[in-house]
């Protein structure tokens, strides 16, 4: 563990000189030089920065897409995005041969976030996605508990990942209900849940009930006498149809809230294309 | 008029009866089979025999119309009893010797059925019928099927009318084609509204009608339908060991019945010719119905009375299909049990499916 404090801090030391070159360097390491956590304003202890690199580890390693936590005490006169694109291009970070990844980036000078993505990241973290992601850990941010907002920031990148795979990224139109969906989904669910599914029970159960008793009647009046139908009798004499007049209406369709869907993207330093955004906490 | 036909063995001289099971007259003492055929032509000799002694029976009937209206009164020919009837009974059997009997003058002249379908099921099918009728019915109370006592089981000749029936139609319908599209930013919806005329013909052949007011209409009902090809024609012999009336509603009356369920066979198929339409209103129908012929026949039912908890459950079984009907009496209490139960299940896996779902 102190080895990799022992690191950790010899990386930052690094960073601290080669920030400021980040634009003149302009090269792009083949690997990965960083750690996926990189916690230069100390916000995590000792145990939570380890557990929490762990879990970015083995989610990266599994999805095979770099999911990226960075903390820093200034952004050196770069913008959130700018310092979040470069620190992900200079850094070597992205897998597979798109450099598919999303970083996030905490900087505690003027309380900035801003998230980068890369690659198939693009695809997968729409601006609408990153909005509502954001979202839902900006209060933890807020308030202090780091260790809480990372953990929720790398659930939803996976969820977010597994689902632009599987089917499509999510989207405006396309967001999913309840915050956590693997995590906590109880927390999501109305009060009220238990009363309706009762009724709905209640009344399947009538239905099912009615349906038995039914049966026990067998008697009635017969009202048609189709069984008595000379075979081929029926003839058609005379069959008209004619058009009478027409009504249009139209209805202006709702536009959902946010109108825009899919990735806005920006060119980085480097001439990567990267997504993202960023915002104060 | 009122005469008494009895079959005698040719053989033995026992009362023989028809056998639904081989369609054929047989002596239930020396197990002689007769064709029907043969005893056709016994059932002409036997009326011309009868012919004589019609003053006496009418005298019998007389003295007892006097006592009770309505009532007749017939002599057993095997053993001499008195058979007591309504005016309309047709066959019987003598409550003294049981030997199967028929009133000739019921089915004779303009009271002689055209057709008959000969029973084809036997009274262990009636009872086997009800046995599966009750089974599977779980709302049914439990004791019903311990208690309930079958306390009549009657294989009926049921006099029906059968009408035929050609129908000439002009029914108007209004309707209406929907189709929507919808562009960047508006939804359209277009209705075309359409007249459509369909004028044609349907005809109907054999709608039956119960003839007789001791049959409840809607379980006659309920048993239909009959396969017309299976019936013959009337002889009486076919009445022997079953009981018939003869009809004591007029065809007149019976016609309404006929024709408005040929109405709505009418619109019905009609309306299977109007395609292509989201939503079709019927607006205007006229008809003319003109009915050709009307034939009388006998179809065969079996009548189960039974009794429980004092009331008395009557099932009807069609005597040559099987189809068995009869109202059942509702357990509220297991209704309610079974609305409990489900309830709690459902409510558990809509809770558990909601729960995965959302």
């Amino acid at each position: 563990m102190k080895r990799i404090i022992k690191i950790v801090v010899c990386m930052h030391m690094f960073l601290i000189l080669i920030t400021p070159i980040f634009a003149s360097a302009n090269s792009i390491p083949e690997e990965r030089l960083l750690p996926r956590l990189v916690d230069d304003a100390y916000l995590l202890s000792e145990y939570e920065y380890q557990s929490l690199l762990d879990k970015l580890d083995r989610i990266s390693e599994r999805e095979q897409f770099d999911i990226v936590i960075v903390t820093t005490d200034s952004l050196g006169g770069y913008t959130s995005t700018q310092y979040a694109d470069d620190f992900y291009d200079y850094n070597g970070y992205g897998m597979g041969e798109g450099y598919d990844g999303i970083l996030l980036l905490i900087s505690m000078e003027e309380r900035d976030w801003a998230i980068s993505t890369h690659g198939f990241g693009i695809t997968a973290f729409t601006d609408a996605g990153q909005n509502r992601m954001v979202n839902q850990f900006i209060g933890d941010l807020s308030e202090g508990n780091f260790s809480s907002a990372f953990n929720k920031f790398a659930d939803i990148s996976e969820d977010y990942v597994v689902q632009a795979k599987t089917e499509k990224p999510y989207d405006s139109p396309n967001l999913p209900k309840n915050e956590l969906p693997s995590q906590v989904p109880e927390r999501e669910l109305s009060p009220y849940l238990p009363l309706i599914t009762t009724a709905i029970g209640i009344v399947i159960a009538f239905i099912i009930t009615s349906i038995m008793a039914l049966q026990l009647k067998s008697v009635r009046m017969q009202t048609s006498a189709g069984n008595y139908i000379k075979n081929n009798s029926l003839k058609i004499n005379e069959s008209k149809d004619v058009f009478l007049y027409a009504n249009l209406s139209k209805t202006k369709i709702q536009k959902a809230q946010s109108s825009s869907s899919g990735s806005s993207t920006h060119r980085s330093s480097s001439g990567r294309s990267h997504g993202g955004s960023r915002g104060k906490f | 008029m009122a005469d008494i036909i009895e079959y005698k063995c040719p053989s033995c001289g026992g009362a023989v009866g028809f056998e639904s099971k081989i369609q054929k007259m047989k002596c239930p003492y020396c197990d002689t089979e007769y064709e029907m055929e043969a005893l056709k032509e016994l059932d002409e000799s036997l009326k011309n025999e009868q012919s004589d002694d019609i003053n006496w029976k009418i005298e019998k009937e007389n003295e007892w119309q006097g006592e009770e209206e309505g009532m007749q009164v017939y002599i057993c020919k095997s053993c001499g009893g008195e058979i007591i009837g309504d005016e309309n009974m047709a066959a019987t059997s003598c409550p003294f010797c049981n030997n199967p009997v028929v009133i000739a003058g019921k089915f004779s002249g303009l009271l002689r059925p055209d057709y008959v379908i000969p029973f084809k099921l036997d009274k262990k099918a009636a009872i086997e019928g009800l046995k599966k009728h009750i089974k599977g019915k779980r709302l049914l109370p439990k004791v019903f099927k311990d208690e309930n006592h079958i306390k009549e089981i009657k294989g009926i000749y049921v006099p029906y009318w059968l009408f035929n029936a050609d129908v000439d139609a002009s029914i108007r319908y209004k309707g209406a084609k929907v189709i929507s599209w919808s562009d960047s930013n508006y939804r359209y919806t277009k209705s075309s509204y359409y007249m459509i005329l369909r004028k044609g013909s349907l005809g109907f052949e054999r709608i039956p009608v119960d003839g007789s007011t001791k049959m409840p209409d809607n379980l006659m009902e309920s048993i239909e339908p009959f396969n017309f090809n299976e019936a013959v024609d009337f002889q009486t012999a076919y009445m022997a060991g079953y009981l018939a009336d003869k009809y004591d509603v007029e065809a007149e009356e019976s016609v309404k019945h006929a024709n408005e369920r040929a109405k709505k066979s009418v619109e019905q198929s009609f309306l299977s010719t109007v395609n292509g339409y989201n939503t079709v209103l019927p607006e205007h129908s006229s008809m003319h119905i003109e009915n050709g012929t009307v034939k009388y026949a006998l179809y065969p039912v079996w009548i189960l009375n039974t009794v429980w908890n004092g009331n008395t459950y009557t099932f009807a079984m069609n005597g040559q299909t099987g189809k068995f009907v009869g109202d059942l009496p509702l357990d509220k209490g297991a209704y309610w049990k079974h609305v409990g139960i489900l309830s709690g299940i459902f409510s558990i896996i809509s809770y558990i499916a909601a729960r995965i779902i959302l």
